[in-house]
């Protein structure tokens, strides 16, 4: 009862940032780029509700279009790394056998390659913009997606109605998706889900490097990339605010993963 | 049956390496210039026709792609990783003198996760249902939602700017002797940010496993039998240890991937931030090294972990392979 | 067994803490004792031979034969008279004699011709070449003295003395480029070479066989920070003696007792540079048309945050300035009807269009200079207003090829004769592809040419004021740069530090430390 009371305040919450963001242009008292010569590092209140940068931009308008980059990103690189993990740990999980061996183990070596390294290099290489980023993320994040899928997949092909399915000659396709697929998703709902939170971060911190979405286009990483400067001014609210979104929408995330996934486990 | 253990150990190592050492080579392949050029760097430019045209045929560059990559591999075996084209120095003497600050930031770190996150994790698993069980999942799921940067953005203008207690950045005072007791003044910061940000999770998981592993009927039975609680917690712990010891070996690489952005936010130079500061350069040759040298880190510290895990795992040690 | 592990922890935690304790302490006590001062330094250099590149330490590890005094006057330095020819076309300079390179071996006239010659070596590709093409023959009569000889009379010819000397004997059989001595530099300026730490710091320490004032401080120390943001804190906590300072930094510093700030003008101004090998800017209409988009008074005001002035020409600060040129002050309405006439009219999107073509550029700026990608930024955000679509790349330096780029924010000025920093950036003889030069975006104006070559030959400082007045006009006719601001440079250094003496600096700041073996510590 009570972790479903929790489960929906952070469902809220999570939607409340999402809606924020995805009406980011009616709902944001300024443009993301208007600039202001005569307010800048304005204080929060007084016309701007939290400050003003060091261009005089309105930060609270910044922050809820930087939230549309941010989580435009992320949920395509997950939705790519969704499509890439069913793919992969489907195969190998449905075939078995030596190439499941095979597949695993090229697996176990991507995944003990820090990602985050892999697409610095590619970064470097290809300065892509929104959706380049979008895309390099995705790339690098369906390793854990393909190993839950597997052995998902593994678990319930020994099951007793797939058996029964295969014995009663169902098409392959059709144990596949009505069987396997539709029986794994809570699982693999839990693992998108921290995958969304996983590229949350990376997006942030590539862009806190200045290697990650181009400067000119606003989002939490390049907030936090230029607030760098900001700390020694004392202009406090240009740094905290992003960094608190951030941590809002990803502790929101954790805690639906966890919530959902603690009922299975028990 | 050790040795064939090892030896799967490390042909797996191996291969993770040859894909990190293909993904360094594309990036040179890709990068702007051709490959032998990227490979000397700077240098490049003062290279006479001549000279270009030896190394074109070093590198096999009239040949296929796959004969070049091998030819690179071995010039890479030996231990010629080419010259930064910033600095013009030799890629591996630079790599050297930034690794001995990686590693120490890298082993204070984790010596303290796992201190800490056994000390919590321990506490919290053997009290089920106490504040201390329910606390540090809230903790765990709390502290791994903050980015490490900013949390490091937070100390530095706090610890730094309004209290200036510790340095904002660097790894030692200039001109200074170079002492271990400004080195470490230096280290607290950042090591306390990836501290802070990673000790609730590895605790939160070993607090799982413990709280399983005190289900099992043995538990019970050995209670039952009036086992002294000192041993049965031993007990406990001992079989806890695999799936903790498996799980950080999970995560290192993350977790190195997280102190690259912690080491840059706070100009700590090692390994981390010559990478970041190579890949905004555009110092392809010194990017390339500093890729090859973090895959090969993290190999080393997953064959340790194996090897503990191994050691401390009868079941391992005569079964055979996983 | 966990008690055990959990006091281990706290101990650990103790130990830590004590050393941070400690560690604070016996630092600055070290600190006081030593005579040495840092200065935090934007960028680490390739090399240090100063006919190759332009550092701010070779005010202190080299002279030439004149030195720029307070008013940036050339005066006698290594020489010790100066005797010119009534046709203007031959200098003799008589030598102080006895003065002793860092490494010990005397100072004759053999190095100084050596210097110039190398200078004038295409195979050096000298930075300081197109100084000295009007030099005919450099010749030594005795040990002490020597003959230039000019093929034109050529008035900044003692501005351009000041170049350092080098060792002749530094450079026996060495090629000068890859030469040992670019590393480890030896002049005879106040301070030697002492360490350098790639990436790090490089360290000089005082040379007391210095032939002028013997310097108080025995240490001077550039630490490279190339964040304006990380310099400005280590000199708060005193971990750096001097900062350049951000402009918005100023207000906070200004509040530190331990800080005294020099708001000190400059000859330092900010422009948007426009490659002319782009069809765009071709047209001059066009480069007009930004000019008069750009809204320099609230980038004074925001930006510079009062520090600096709006900026119309390159000699602004210069006793040549002519005020009565156009301005390119700030009117949209010009700037639209030029981009009309010109042919590019408003698409339906807002932006504008001509033969299909958008009109759209990029920025390029350095990333590490927060001020240049600020003005950037906010030019670009304001040449919406026009209708072009204008990005700005924030690059870092090394991966910046200005000769590549659409536009870029460019940096230059000058304090010193009217020559400096013109002829060298807007001469078509000087475009960078071709030469030596600065001229980055190979801007090429006959007329422009023409002045400038006049303004270098021509002895009569009427005639020359005329001559820049009339370059001045022609520049603004057709632009080469659309000029911002001039910025000063706002250093912030330790209180306890005194002797500065403030001059017109030039180009980032450059010459802060020019008298620095006057400079002394009160407290150490």
């Amino acid at each position: 009862m009570k972790t479903r009371k929790s489960l929906l305040f952070w469902y809220a919450i999570l939607g409340f940032i999402v809606l924020m963001t995805v009406f980011a242009s009616v709902v944001a008292p300024y443009g993301p780029n208007d600039m202001n010569m005569d307010n800048v590092y304005g204080a929060p209140g007084d016309g701007h509700l939290l400050g003003t940068d060091h261009l005089g931009r309105d930060v609270f308008s910044r922050l809820l279009a930087g939230g549309k980059v941010t989580l435009t990103v992320a949920s395509v690189s997950v939705l790519l790394s969704l499509v890439l993990g069913v793919l992969y740990g489907g195969i190998s999980g449905y075939i078995g056998g030596f190439i499941d061996t095979i597949m695993m183990r090229l697996l176990e070596a991507f995944i003990t390659i820090p990602s985050l390294i892999i697409i610095l290099a590619f970064q470097t290489v290809m300065q892509g913009g929104m959706w380049g980023m979008a895309l390099i993320i995705g790339l690098t994040g369906w390793l854990v997606t393909a190993r839950i899928v597997r052995s998902e997949f593994l678990r319930l092909k020994e099951a007793e109605f797939v058996q029964m399915a295969n014995m009663f000659g169902t098409p392959m396709w059709k144990i596949i998706i009505g069987h396997l697929l539709r029986n794994s998703v809570p699982a693999i709902f839990v693992v998108t889900l921290f995958n969304f939170a996983g590229a949350i971060f990376i997006e942030v911190s590539l862009s806190f490097l200045g290697i990650g979405i181009p400067p000119a286009i606003p989002s939490w990483g390049n907030m936090l990339y230029y607030a760098q400067n900001d700390i020694l001014i004392g202009a406090w609210w240009i740094g905290l605010f992003p960094g608190i979104m951030i941590f809002i929408t990803i502790l929101a995330i954790n805690f639906i993963g966890e919530g959902l996934k603690n009922p299975q486990r028990r | 049956m050790t040795a064939k253990w090892i030896g799967k150990r490390m042909v797996m190592g191996t291969i993770v390496l040859l894909i990190v050492s293909f993904l360094s080579f594309f990036i040179m392949h890709a990068a702007p210039g051709d490959p032998a050029t990227a490979f000397y760097g700077g240098n490049a430019q003062t290279l006479t026709t001549a000279e270009k045209e030896r190394i074109a045929q070093a590198f096999a560059l009239d040949r296929p792609v796959l004969v070049q990559y091998g030819v690179w591999l071995a010039e890479t075996l030996t231990g010629n990783l080419g010259y930064s084209s910033k600095e013009g120095r030799p890629v591996a003497t630079i790599l050297m003198e930034r690794l001995p600050n990686t590693l120490l930031l890298f082993s204070v770190t984790l010596f303290f996760i796992i201190i800490g996150s056994i000390w919590l994790g321990t506490v919290a698993g053997m009290k089920e249902g106490s504040l201390w069980d329910r606390g540090l999942s809230t903790f765990s799921i709390a502290t791994s939602s903050i980015p490490a940067f900013w949390l490091g953005i937070l100390f530095i203008s706090f610890f730094a700017v309004k209290l200036g207690i510790f340095p904002s950045s660097g790894t030692g005072e200039i001109g200074g002797d170079g002492g271990l007791v400004d080195k470490l003044r230096h280290l607290i910061m950042p090591a306390a940010v990836l501290i802070l940000t990673h000790v609730g999770i590895y605790a939160r998981f070993l607090q799982e496993s413990i709280k399983a592993e005190s289900r099992h009927y043995y538990v019970m039975v050995a209670r039952a039998n009036g086992v002294a609680e000192k041993e049965i917690r031993q007990g406990i712990l001992r079989n806890a240890s695999m799936p903790y010891l498996n799980y950080i070996g999970m995560t290192i690489p993350s977790f190195f991937g997280g102190s690259i952005i912690v080491e840059s936010l706070f100009s700590w130079s090692g390994l981390g931030q010559l990478t970041v500061k190579a890949a905004m350069t555009k110092d392809f040759p010194l990017l390339m090294g500093g890729i090859l040298w973090t895959g090969l880190i993290v190999v080393i510290s997953l064959f340790i972990i194996d090897l503990l895990m191994y050691a401390l795992n009868p079941k391992l040690r005569k079964g055979g392979v996983r | 067994m966990f008690k055990r592990k959990a006091n281990l922890f706290v101990i650990f935690i103790a130990i830590l803490l004590v050393i941070s304790g400690c560690g604070s302490k016996g630092k600055e006590d070290a600190k006081k004792k030593e005579n040495r001062l840092v200065y935090a330094s934007e960028a680490e250099f390739e090399g240090l031979n100063p006919i190759l590149e332009e550092t701010n330490l070779d005010a202190l590890l080299f002279r030439g034969l004149m030195r720029f005094d307070e008013n940036n006057k050339p005066v006698n330095d290594i020489a010790d008279s100066v005797v010119i020819s009534d046709d203007q076309l031959t200098y003799t300079f008589k030598l102080k004699e006895n003065i002793k390179f860092h490494d010990g071996e005397l100072l004759t006239a053999d190095d100084v011709v050596f210097t110039i010659e190398s200078i004038l070596d295409d195979n050096n590709a000298s930075f300081l070449k197109s100084d000295f093409t009007e030099v005919d023959s450099v010749a030594k009569t005795d040990d002490y003295t020597l003959e230039v000889k000019l093929r034109q009379p050529f008035t900044p010819l003692l501005d351009k003395l000041t170049a350092p000397i080098l060792p002749k004997h530094a450079f026996e059989g060495v090629d000068m480029r890859t030469a040992e001595f670019n590393s480890h530099p030896i002049g005879v300026g106040p301070y030697m070479f002492d360490k350098w730490d790639r990436g790090t710091s490089l360290t000089l320490k005082a040379y007391t066989d210095f032939h002028g004032t013997k310097p108080s401080i025995e240490k001077v120390i550039f630490k490279f920070i190339p964040d304006s943001n990380v310099r400005a804190l280590q000199l708060k906590s005193g971990e750096v003696d001097i900062a350049l300072l951000d402009p918005v930094q100023v207000e906070k510093l200004e509040k530190e007792k331990n800080i005294t700030i020099y708001d000190i003008e400059s000859a330092d101004y900010r422009a948007i540079l426009f490659n002319m090998r782009k069809d765009l800017w071709k047209d001059v209409s066009v480069r007009q048309a930004f000019s008069y988009a750009t809204d320099r008074a609230q980038i004074v005001k925001g930006i510079l945050k009062g520090y600096g002035t709006e900026a119309y020409s390159p000699l602004q600060k210069h006793a040549f300035n002519n005020e009565n040129i156009e301005k390119y002050g700030y009117n949209i309405e010009k700037s639209k009807e030029l981009l009309d006439e010109a042919g590019w009219k408003e698409g339906q999107d807002g932006f504008r269009y001509k033969d299909g073509e958008k009109l759209a550029f990029t920025i390029t700026a350095p990333v590490s200079d927060t001020v240049r990608v600020n003005m950037a930024n906010y030019v670009a955000e304001g040449f919406k207003k026009i209708g072009a679509d204008v990005k700005v790349a924030a690059l870092d330096w090394s991966a910046i090829t200005i000769e590549d780029a659409d536009a870029f924010m460019i940096g230059w000025g000058s304090p010193y004769d009217a020559d400096h920093h013109t002829h060298i950036l807007f001469h078509t003889d000087q475009s960078s592809l071709t030469s030596s030069g600065y001229n980055f975006g190979s801007y090429s104006n006959t007329k422009i040419d023409e002045l400038l070559d006049k303004g270098r030959t021509t002895i009569d400082p009427e005639e020359r004021k005329a001559i820049y007045m009339a370059f001045q006009e022609e520049l603004a006719k057709d632009p080469a740069f659309d000029f911002i601001a001039y910025e000063d440079a706002v250093y912030g250094i330790n209180k306890n530090v005194s002797g500065v003496k403030e001059r017109i600096l030039g180009h980032h700041g450059s010459g802060f430390l020019w008298n620095v073996e006057e400079w002394k510590w009160n407290d150490r």
